[in-house]
């Protein structure tokens, strides 16, 4: 089998979420894709199994941050970190690129992005930089990739987006002004508002939950579902660095957002990174790249420890069960509370978020 | 035989003699150091700042001019250093939009100072009232407009310059009064909540300085060149004052101060002599440009050197990628850890 041959066979997994292809157990294809980059600097979308084994890795043209996977077609997106100009669609089933969108003049792109329930659209957060003001851009899938519009995200700063079961989205409206002139400078800490906003399927705004007080400088980036549906996020402190503050919330529509602190959030450095529930217990796990730290929550919300692991960053719910989270090194499976870790060859540095192809 | 290898030894690059005979880096020294930098710098905004104030109400009460113009001039030139340290107590205070909005794309400088100018002249006067305004009527392009252009200058010159000057001691604070960010600095280890090393305080240091080159490169000197058949002269930084080139020379001045003095012998010294020498080529040319930058992108020749000044800056990037970075073994590698 040449090169081309195997990568085709190795990415035909990539999209399999909800649509198994033939030949996909055949191309041995991975349970997760993540970005990654190595010593020398180069910027790669990793497909890698639950054992460890690097099944795929595509040259991007920048550092990656998160991937989205096409709810039916065998379609993901790699997007750039931010403040990224490109998100690389990648036909699964081909291992070719199909698209390559860049952002318009005056946006980039946060790193995240969702398809509609059908997968005809794809919703992703972008930067209006110079309004400034949150937005989500709104791509065709099925007129090769056609930008259609945008709509407000209900904030500045929109991160990540999640498609909701029901229908609809969540966004993540972290709050911080940045401008790429200006680096990745925070421009707008003293004043910044964050908050939850939910969206209907036509990206109509229909519910949002602010953190204000006290805490609104708890930036909400990171979110991923529970068990019964409810969002659960994980936060960035920009306020006074001395101060001790949870790094964690839920939500329930209708309610009132709740803060679950942890006896361990300290060791995060006020940054949580990624955030997942498991599937089988609906333990909670946010990870802390800064602080080499996991902080665990049992379903209730309540702590259940903590794990150190280098640069601890991406985390996902596992196919095969528990919890998969990325380390310097390699994986860890966290299941039952016990951890296993799982070497990966290569000196890769993962960045940021673990995206499970099929669970 | 013996010879040559005397002559490959001759021209080995920097970088490698850097690491055969680097000298031990204190990281804790460095930021001991850089903070006394910090501390002078700060210092002098601050100072200038509030000379600038006191210069505004006097004027406003009927004073000379002069007086104002020096004091301007003197803030914007002590600005210019901070400019790049876009992190501590700058990002804390969102400082770096309400001190200098620039660039400012939209004009919203302009807007702001029209929507100032709309209110009673006691709230126009009253720096809390612009305080809690929007960022583009804080700072100096908001000022310079006061002072040069057609427009009421006074109350509002006491007002900006009274929030300025709060703004210049704030910072100044942020850094240095009790609890203040030198003493997160200095504390750096595993249980910082900021610093997990000395190393990363002195690597933010060295980013900021290639944001700083950065900087002078896009933002000051390549948006007013724009192209040979479209130059934008007013986009040029603090045009209407004429403070355009003396501010890229003092922002320069800034660098050299945190490479000799802060850096210091912590740099194997042939590399550091090498690139404040690079820096100070770099002044020189843009002593040399012959105009304000606001009358020389419209100039044939004069864009010529313009465009020298940036490949010069480029330059000096690679040398300080070179030899600066790892002699202080701060290259930059990429983590999840830098956050996002």
């Amino acid at each position: 089998m040449d090169r081309r041959n195997f990568f085709r066979s190795v990415v035909a997994g990539l999209g399999t979420a909800a649509l198994p292809l033939p030949g996909w157990a055949d191309a041995g294809a991975p349970d997760f894709v993540t970005a990654g980059n190595k010593p020398d600097n180069s910027t790669w979308l990793v497909g890698l199994t639950a054992t460890g084994d690097v099944r795929f890795q595509i040259p991007i043209p920048g550092r990656g941050h998160a991937a989205a996977l096409h709810p039916t077609g065998p379609q993901a997106v790699a997007f750039a970190r931010r403040p990224g100009r490109f998100a690389v669609i990648i036909d699964c089933a081909e291992g070719t690129e199909v698209a390559r969108l860049n952002s318009l003049d005056g946006r980039h792109f946060y790193g995240h992005g969702a398809f509609s329930s059908d997968g005809s659209l794809l919703f992703t957060t972008e930067n209006d930089f110079d309004a400034p003001a949150g937005v989500l851009g709104i791509w065709d899938t099925t007129d090769g990739y056609k930008r259609i519009g945008e709509v407000p995200s209900g904030g500045i700063g929109p991160h990540e987006i999640l498609a909701l079961p029901t229908g609809g989205f969540v966004v993540a409206n972290g709050g911080i002004q940045t401008h790429p002139d200006m680096g990745r400078a925070k421009l707008n800490l003293p004043q910044m508002r964050t908050n939850l906003t939910y969206l209907d399927a036509a990206g109509k705004i229909t519910a949002q939950a602010e953190l204000a007080g006290e805490l609104h400088q708890n930036s909400i980036r990171h979110i991923a579902l529970d068990q019964d549906g409810d969002v659960v996020a994980a936060l960035q402190w920009q306020g006074l660095p001395t101060k001790n503050v949870p790094l964690v919330l839920r939500h329930t529509r209708g309610e009132d957002l709740k803060l679950l602190t942890h006896p361990d959030e300290r060791q995060l450095k006020h940054y949580a990174g990624s955030i997942a529930t498991c599937a089988e217990t609906g333990e909670i796990a946010v990870t802390g790249p800064k602080g080499s730290h996991v902080l665990f929550f049992n379903k209730d919300g309540t702590p259940n420890g903590s794990s150190q692991h280098g640069t601890a960053a991406g985390v996902a719910q596992s196919r095969t069960g528990g919890l998969m989270i990325t380390r310097d090194g390699g994986l860890v499976l966290r299941m039952n509370g016990t951890e296993t870790l799982i070497p990966v060859g290569g000196d890769w540095a993962w960045d940021n978020h673990l995206v499970p192809i099929s669970v | 035989m013996r010879l040559l290898s005397i002559v490959a030894a001759c021209i080995l690059p920097a970088q490698i003699l850097t690491a055969q005979v680097a000298p031990r880096v204190d990281h804790s020294e460095i930021a001991d150091r850089v903070l006394t930098v910090f501390d002078r710098q700060f210092g002098a905004f601050r100072d200038e700042s509030a000379a600038l104030a006191d210069t505004a109400v006097t004027y406003c009460d009927g004073g000379a001019r002069e007086p104002v113009l020096d004091a301007f001039d003197a803030t914007w030139l002590a600005w210019a250093p901070l400019d790049a340290y876009q992190f501590g107590p700058i990002e804390q205070q969102a400082a770096a939009l309400t001190v200098n909005f620039f660039p400012d794309k939209k004009n919203f400088t302009g807007r702001a100072l029209r929507q100032h100018l709309k209110r009673p002249e006691a709230e126009q006067g009253d720096a809390a009232i612009v305080a809690g305004s929007s960022a583009a009527l804080q700072g100096l392009p908001a000022i310079e407009r006061l002072l040069f252009e057609d427009l009421p200058t006074c109350p509002s010159l006491v007002g900006v310059t009274g929030n300025l000057a709060r703004i210049a001691q704030d910072l100044h604070d942020g850094w240095f009064a009790s609890e203040g960010w030198a003493e997160l600095v200095r504390a750096a280890g595993p249980e910082n909540p900021v610093y997990l090393s000395n190393t990363e305080f002195t690597k933010q240091i060295y980013t900021a300085l290639g944001f700083s080159i950065q900087r002078l490169r896009e933002h000051r000197l390549g948006r007013p060149l724009g192209t040979y058949q479209r130059a934008f002269p007013k986009r040029a930084e603090a045009w209407r004052s004429g403070l355009t080139n003396q501010i890229m020379i003092a922002q320069l001045d800034g660098m050299i101060e945190v490479i000799n003095l802060g850096f210091a012998g912590a740099v194997f010294n042939p590399s550091r002599a090498w690139v404040v020498k690079v820096i100070k080529d770099t002044q020189t040319r843009v002593d040399a440009i012959g105009a304000p930058l606001l009358d020389a992108v419209e100039d044939p020749q004069m864009r010529v050197r313009i465009e020298g000044i940036m490949s010069k800056l480029e330059y000096l990037r690679l040398q300080m990628d070179e030899d600066i970075g790892p002699g202080l073994g701060v290259e930059t590698g990429f983590s999840a850890g830098d956050g996002d």
